[in-house]
């Protein structure tokens, strides 16, 4: 049993509580909240560019830039994750809880404080952070630079600093679940793919964070204590500033020595997660569950050595750069093993269009599209012409928002039953999907548009920069429509979120008659999970449309419906 | 670096191609063969004479086949449900059968017993067997496997077909050490490819798309098996004379022997009986 208590008051059950379930939720209202000025942040970038010279200065441009990015990689999309792994893993695996409860609490709380420290940025004398979300030096470094490098980029590192401690903390506790809490006959073979994704994720958030960790303070520590690892002289204005003689392109390194690896931690599990959605709502076992499995260890060890194709303009040397050309082409080919498996899943089938399932085929399109745009930039020769134009912003808007959105919402739809033992509504979900998908995508497609033709990204006033004129510029106003449909429309999703959750139809155990073990227990499942006993595991996790049994699936916790004989005979 | 490049990109596409993984490796526990690999041309297959020396052994012609056994397998008592399959996650699947289809394992028209596989178990020692020159075939139809338990001597060709409009995979198993004999997928209609197993034992098959498709193969030594048909009925012709173990092995009933002894020219007529 469970060694902490089931909670009694209000704030040990609904704020500072130890049950994994209400942490991830706790996470995904957090994460709502943190979107929600993400996307505001966003409508105000996309309104600049339309009605250019409108509202902003340009040093409100770049820190409204800097903090969107901030925010919807590091404080809406994962944390978004974490509240789903917190709610999804233990359930998948047949535990009562993660490994370290308070840990759990804890990671969660940080979160919280370095959400609050990230967004006390923009109270600072010259405003937020402006020095992008990769925080460059030495535009970050100096407020000679930036108004916003001022205080407003000091208390974006210490909010950054607690977010990876909090990010490290709860990676801690994902491992030590998975590995050391699965339920019996709950193998590693036999773990639903999402796990699989967390796994994979986890390591590599492990392995990646730190050196950005050391970065942020030795970033800190040339900001207030006099050091230069980083910042060089600089003239500005005619005047020689002095800064030391440090090295900004180590900054550059160990940024995305963590930045790749972090594409890969919140990709992963959204795609995984995919194959339970597209299991159940074709009745069919997920395909190649053994080679995605093998692919994403693959994916996962090879996102740690390309980070440099972030840096083919840096000027490093042209063997360098072949080397991460080579390296990033290679990862292509176990992602696309995975992406082949999520197509043959859906190949041929009959389909259940269900809204998790209509945002799970979006995501499936939304991979393609952004897969084929990483191979131009993956190539140093293409990279060097398409990276400073809005190609990029297209292509890492595509595989790290619209794919990371869209699935994150096939999870939602999907499991928000478990959570709340409520059905959302169904015409508000397609409602939804109809509006979001299709401008989401159409947003990011058409920056590629506007990247092949040249259109140059960072540049806050394109009536007083003429030089992105004719590179598809026409297309900037019609983008930014877009954009706001797809912001507004989360409005639909919202009221169907927190409407459902108390007003909901009852959702019964398992409305959606899927295999996996979360499934098993009570909607929502109770303080420990599954009652007295724990679920034995007796078979993977994909086993639809079996023989030789009434419904169309053999869920992993039910006993053989009729054993086979176990004679093998060998003649003489 | 190029090589490795290329190397990599092989192996990746390979992997493409049949499923992907270690689960596609058709040798990779040795017992299962591309069609056409013979004794000395290193990929590991034997020609079906067995493991054992040659000395001191006479080899099978049909003409010192001159014995029969018959017989007919049995159902004693009530005859379990037989569970309808649901296609439900194929289009084609789901449209392919006007009626129901119901579950293989379990097939008993007028209490006799479908699908019972019927060998000689012991009693051919000293004998050897040439591989048999005709083919078998396994036959993916309406979404099933035809037949749902098939008999084949080691070495002998086994041509697997996909004649359904949608992709199937053929995943066999060893039954014993539930590692993959081979496993690849059939995307067209038509498609045919030929396998061979060099050791003999039962085999799982199963398709991983369609969770309902699964059939058995099991692989002898000697030629002498039959699979019973829907009114129970099994023959072993063209034995040798001599007295025999003979096995009946049903996938849910289990296993029952019995001996017989057959003469040269004789038939000799023997009942098997599963029950519950």
């Amino acid at each position: 049993m469970l060694d902490h208590p089931a909670p009694k008051g209000f704030l040990s059950r609904y704020v500072f509580s130890l049950d994994h379930k209400v942490i991830g939720i706790q996470y995904i209202v957090g994460a709502i909240v943190m979107g929600l000025v993400a996307a505001y942040l966003a409508l105000l970038i996309r309104t600049q560019l339309a009605w250019s010279g409108a509202i902003q200065q340009p040093e409100d441009y770049l820190a409204i830039v800097t903090m969107h990015g901030t925010l919807m990689v590091f404080f809406v999309v994962s944390p978004l994750l974490s509240g789903l792994g917190n709610y999804l893993i233990p359930l998948h695996i047949g535990a009562r809880d993660m490994a370290y409860p308070l840990l759990n609490m804890l990671s969660f709380w940080i979160y919280v404080l370095a959400s609050v420290i990230m967004l006390a940025s923009f109270l600072m004398p010259g405003g937020a952070a402006a020095g992008g979300w990769t925080a460059y030096p030495p535009l970050s470094g100096s407020e000679s630079f930036l108004p916003g490098s001022g205080w407003g980029q000091t208390l974006w590192i210490l909010g950054m600093a607690l977010f990876i401690t909090s990010f490290t903390m709860g990676g801690l506790n994902f491992l030590t679940t998975i590995l050391n809490m699965r339920t019996k006959g709950m193998t590693l073979f036999r773990m639903p793919l999402t796990v699989w994704g967390f796994l994979v994720a986890t390591v590599l958030a492990l392995l990646a964070f730190p050196p950005l960790t050391a970065a942020a303070l030795m970033l800190l520590f040339d900001r207030h204590g006099g050091t230069s690892f980083f910042m060089v002289d600089a003239v500005i204005n005619d005047q020689l500033i002095a800064m030391g003689d440090g090295t900004p392109l180590l900054f550059q390194h160990l940024f995305w020595f963590l930045g790749h690896p972090e594409v890969y931690v919140i990709v992963l599990p959204c795609i995984c997660l995919l194959f339970e959605v597209l299991a159940a709502f074709t009745r069919r076992p997920a395909f190649g569950y053994r080679p995605s499995i093998y692919a994403l260890l693959c994916v996962g060890l090879l996102s740690m050595i390309v980070w440099g194709h972030h840096m083919f303009v840096t000027g490093m040397n042209p063997w360098v750069g072949k080397y991460f050309s080579i390296a990033t082409v290679i990862i292509t080919a176990p992602f696309a093993v995975i992406g082949v498996n999520l197509v043959a899943s859906v190949w041929r089938a009959r389909l259940r269009l269900a809204t998790p399932m209509l945002f799970a085929l979006a995501t499936i399109s939304a991979i393609g599209f952004g897969g084929v745009g990483g191979l131009f930039l993956g190539t140093m020769t293409s990279d060097i012409y398409f990276h400073d134009t809005y190609f990029v912003v297209g292509h890492f808007h595509l595989m790290i928002g619209t794919v990371t959105m869209l699935s994150i919402m096939a999870a939602i739809y999907f499991w928000f039953p478990k959570m709340f033992g409520k059905m959302m509504s169904e015409k508000l979900g397609k409602l939804h999907f109809w509006l979001t998908a299709p401008s989401m995508m159409a947003v990011f497609i058409l920056m590629h548009m506007q990247g092949l033709g040249g259109m140059v990204r960072r540049t806050y006033d394109t009536s007083v920069y003429t030089y992105n004129e004719g590179a598809n510029s026409s297309l900037t106003t019609p983008i930014t429509i877009l954009a706001m449909i797809a912001v507004g429309a989360q409005a639909i999703f919202l009221w169907n979120f927190f409407y459902s959750a108390f007003k909901g139809q009852p959702s019964g155990r398992n409305p959606w008659e899927a295999s996996t073990l979360e499934w098993e227990a009570p909607s929502p499942p109770p303080h420990g999970n599954f009652g007295d006993e724990l679920p034995i595991v007796h078979r993977g996790p994909y086993e639809y449309s079996p023989e030789g049994v009434d419904q169309d699936v053999l869920p992993q916790a039910a006993p053989d419906p009729d054993v086979a004989s176990t004679d093998t005979e060998i003649p003489e | 670096m190029f090589r490795l490049l290329t190397l990599f990109l092989c192996l990746s596409a390979a992997a493409l191609v049949g499923c992907g993984g270690s689960d596609n490796a058709s040798d990779s526990d040795g017992c299962g063969c591309e069609a056409g690999c013979g004794c000395d041309d290193g990929c590991g297959c034997d020609d079906g004479c067995g493991d054992d020396d040659d000395d001191g052994k006479r080899a099978y012609t049909a003409a010192a086949g001159t014995a029969t056994i018959k017989g007919v397998v049995n159902w004693s008592g009530k005859a379990p449900r037989r569970v309808a399959i649901k296609m439900g996650g194929d289009k084609f699947c789901s449209t392919a059968h006007d009626d129901t289809i119901l579950s293989e394992s379990w097939s008993i028209t007028d209490n006799k017993l479908q699908n019972v596989f019927v060998q000689v178990k012991s009693g051919l020692k000293g004998w050897t067997f040439e591989k048999p020159k005709d083919k078998k075939v396994l036959d993916q139809t309406g979404c099933m496997y035809d037949p749902h338990v098939l008999g084949i001597q080691t070495g002998q060709d086994l041509t697997i077909r996909n004649s359904d409009p949608t992709m199937h995979n053929i995943h066999a198993i060893v039954f014993d050490t539930k590692k993959n004999a081979f496993n690849f997928a059939q995307t067209k209609q038509g498609q045919e490819n030929t396998r061979s197993f060099r050791r003999p034992g039962r085999y799982y098959v199963k398709c991983d798309v369609h969770g309902w498709m699964s059939c058995h193969i099991i692989v002898t030594r000697n030629p002498f098996h039959d699979v019973s048909a829907a009114d129970g009925s099994f023959t072993l012709a063209k034995l040798p004379p001599g007295e025999y173990e003979i096995s009946a092995w049903h996938e849910k009933a289990g296993t029952k022997t019995q001996t017989v002894k057959v003469g040269a020219g004789e038939t000799k007529e023997i009942v098997f009986t599963f029950s519950r």
